[in-house]
């Protein structure tokens, strides 16, 4: 990190800003660097050295004391980090906040899982790489929920292409309309049980695929990045580099470029507007240890601080032109708040292919991509929009004797052979993005770096009800039409924020009047500032997200710098 | 690894605070000379912590490969319900344990922290060797909250301390490293996925 006199306003002038170093803090980062700016990129937590700091990377159960269970007295810093699986492990419970510290309210429940380190949530999520289509970028003009996308896919594909080639994403080409093919990185393989399911599946429903799971494990070299060796550690930070996280696949490259200057333990709390311009001028930044108040400028701002916190951020820049947040001259800052819906789904056992196994710890799963509402013909009177499925077949180990009633030596011995195999997938539903479902900023509560505490006011509703049912008993039926046994659905819809996919907020359009930004991801009123994190979403499609934010930052980035040389900002 | 050393690792893996002495008779207990035990628990009583190391044993015994002594997957309980299980766990392994000791002396007329292996090997086919149907109600019983009949609630809280014991015996055993590494088929580098192989090619399990 550059030595930063503080003191000395030239040295916190930079040509931009990015707020957030998470996915698309790291796109931004990358692609302005690249671009020949000079680049201050704010992270509001602390560093994480690319595989140096992975402290559990290589950890065995047996290497963790509980195995890998967190002690009580450790949960007590996570009473709702811990509400979701991964933040409750040894493995990458470091990766997740101090929820004593980093306080959320709810008016209703909301899940918020997230991390504050260089890098974000890009080194624990769950590395779906799906791209939007048309069916989704027309389907709020569609349906009437919501606004219009101010693009359509025609306009993001070129930025698809550009962030799969580069951040390594494996798939298989299959031809789906509604799920374009990109360019992908050599396919993982099906496994004998998955393989069999989906033959079974698509001979009794024509027109439903189940493919492998695109995901953002390189599996070829690339670069300084080592391929994929199928350890299935990802989310504790892959010290090979081959699973997509900011600290191999986008901050590098920011860095090679020498343009690049990372400050971490820097909470922005505002960005500063400049009434004479109508732009921002910066933003402002608590030292996160020294508390210390500290402004950097810029001319241009992304916000990449995740959905709820770049939102966060607009909500607390307020000014006598901005009285409500900067941008919120349509009032939906904070409004149309989504996530996908978690809780429905499907099991069974598979009979046969006992003499079956498999190599190797595959990084991905099956996908189902979506197969209802897409057409006259798979229309549902119960609801709109769709869902995906994704899931997995193994074979089981020895934790299917730990309900049994057996004991003794033969019990010991025959729990060393790998069980029967088992199959299970589970949906994530499209939520509708409702005017109601919102965020706001408690100003009576603050933290300890003054920021006005995130309030929670947000449900699933009868449309995402509606269609987990659909989604347990759908995956039911195309189980049992496999030939799979002992069939049991489940619908229990998880809480909003589950899916750790929040998106709105602070969604793109072409109204300035009912929208937030622009089709370029700017605020409509304040062009230099530009938010292409998941607060851009109009709508929330049913894929999940961050290569769309991906690709949305780096088109974003390309428009912000030509702008600047055509002195448009 | 012979016994002695399998406890040592243990002691250094866990970070259990095991004296050099307390090893010496925690080898002559594994070798059943001396009733009760030697290492310390948090969770159990002193004659609880007996019967857990037998009972242990007679789940998951030693043969050619390791038994729960041997990896010391009684002492993972020991320290996983003190620390880990929530409270509701607690109370039930607390009172199941208590309440079966009552029964068996009830039945046996001795305690049951003094029962050989034998008597443990006899003890579990009378409570684990029931019938399916007998299973499956039992298990729709623990499923539950605590039955308020008093014949009843003493089967609940017996067989849901049995099979929360069972559970984490398990964990303890096959999550250790000489089951992990030796017995099971260990491999933390794949390097490569294959999706469908002979499952001869791979023999065991595999650990990870």
């Amino acid at each position: 990190m550059a030595n930063l006199n503080l003191k000395d306003k030239e040295s916190r002038t930079f040509d931009a800003i990015v707020v957030g170093s998470g996915i698309s803090g790291g796109w931004a980062a990358k692609e302005l660097c690249e671009g020949g700016l000079k680049t201050l990129v704010l992270e509001r937590g602390r560093n994480i050295k690319h595989v140096e700091d992975y402290k559990t990377a290589n950890d065995d159960p047996w290497d963790m004391e509980f195995k890998g269970r967190m002690t009580k007295e450790e949960l007590k810093t996570k009473p709702k980090q811990s509400r979701s699986g991964v933040p409750s492990r040894k493995e990458t419970t470091h990766y997740f906040v101090n929820d004593l510290e980093n306080p959320y309210e709810e008016d209703q429940p909301f899940d918020w899982i997230r991390g504050y380190h260089v890098g974000g949530r890009s080194i624990m999520w769950g590395r779906q790489s799906y791209r939007l289509s048309d069916l989704d970028f027309t389907a709020n003009i569609t349906d009437g929920h919501g606004v219009d996308w101010p693009i359509r896919y025609k306009d993001i594909a070129p930025w698809y292409d550009h962030a799969e080639r580069h951040a390594g994403i494996s798939g298989s080409l299959e031809g789906i309309p509604h799920l374009p093919d990109g360019q992908f990185m050599p396919p993982f393989e099906l496994n004998c049980v998955e393989l069999a399911v989906k033959e079974g599946i698509e001979k009794a429903f024509p027109g439903r695929h189940l493919i492998i799971g695109r995901t953002a494990n390189i599996t070829e070299a690339k670069d300084h990045r080592g391929k994929c060796m199928a350890r299935a550690r990802c989310s504790r930070g892959c010290p090979f580099g081959a699973a997509f996280s900011s600290q191999a696949a986008t901050l590098p490259y920011a860095e090679k470029t020498g343009n690049m200057t990372l400050r971490p333990y820097s909470v922005v709390t505002k960005v500063l507007y400049d009434a004479e311009s109508g732009r921002a001028k910066g933003v402002l930044v608590v030292d996160q240890e020294s508390k210390e108040e500290i402004e950097y400028y810029a001319g241009i701002v992304f916000l990449n601080a995740s959905t709820v916190g770049s939102t966060s951020i607009l909500l607390n820049s307020r000014s006598d032109r901005f009285p409500d947040g900067m941008g919120n001259d349509s009032g939906e800052l904070g409004h149309n708040l989504m996530d996908h819906s978690m809780g429905g789904g499907a099991g069974g056992t598979v009979e046969g292919f006992e003499d079956k196994y498999y190599f190797g710890r595959r990084p991905t799963g099956f996908y189902i991509p979506r197969f209802r509402n897409l057409n006259k013909a798979t229309r549902r009177d119960d609801y709109l929009r769709g869902f995906g499925y994704q899931g997995g077949a193994s074979r089981a180990s020895w934790g299917r004797g730990q309900k049994s009633f057996e004991f003794g030596a033969d019990f010991k011995e025959s729990m060393f052979e790998p069980g029967p195999w088992s199959i299970g997938m589970g949906g994530f539903g499209e939520c509708l993005p409702y005017h109601e479902n919102r965020m706001y900023l408690d100003f009576d509560k603050k933290d300890q770096w003054g920021m006005p505490v995130v309030t929670f006011d947000a449900a699933f509703r009868e449309n995402e009800q509606a269609m987990c049912k659909d989604i347990g008993e759908s995956a039911g039926e195309m189980l049992e039409a496999a030939g799979v046994k002992n069939v049991s659905i489940r619908c229990n819809i998880s809480n909003i924020g589950l899916g750790i996919h929040e998106m709105g907020t602070a969604r793109m359009g072409r109204d300035p009047k009912t929208s937030v930004l622009n089709a370029y991801n700017q605020i409509h009123a304040v062009p230099n500032v530009f938010v292409t994190d998941g607060a851009c979403m109009t709508s929330a499609a049913c894929q999940n997200p961050s290569l769309t934010y991906m690709a949305l930052t780096a088109r974003a980035a390309d428009f912000a710098i030509k702008q600047l040389k055509n002195n448009n900002l | 690894m012979d016994r002695r050393e399998a406890i040592l690792s243990l002691t250094s893996v866990l970070g259990y605070t095991v004296t050099p002495a307390s090893i010496i008779t925690l080898s002559g207990a594994c070798q059943g000379q001396k009733p009760g035990v030697s290492w310390s628990p948090e969770f159990f009583q002193q004659k609880g912590a007996a019967i857990v190391e037998k009972l242990g044993e007679t789940i998951l015994p030693h043969t050619d490969t390791p038994g729960s002594m041997d990896v010391g997957a009684h002492i993972f309980v020991d320290r996983f319900l003190h620390s880990v299980a929530n409270q509701s766990d607690q109370e039930k392994c607390r009172k199941g344990l208590e309440k079966w000791q009552a029964d068996y002396e009830q039945r046996q007329g001795k305690p049951l922290f003094q029962a050989s292996a034998d008597d443990m090997q006899e003890e579990l086919n009378h409570l684990f060797g029931v019938d399916q149907a007998q299973q499956r109600r039992i298990s729709e019983l623990i499923a539950g909250d605590a039955p308020s009949d008093s014949g009843q609630a003493s089967q609940y809280f017996i067989y849901s301390f049995l099979m929360i014991f069972k559970r984490l015996l398990m964990l303890g055993y096959y999550a250790s490293e000489q089951v992990g590494e030796n017995v099971l088929s260990y491999l933390p580098v794949p390097g490569r996925y294959d999706g469908c192989i002979p499952a001869e090619e791979v023999g065991h399990a595999w650990a990870l």
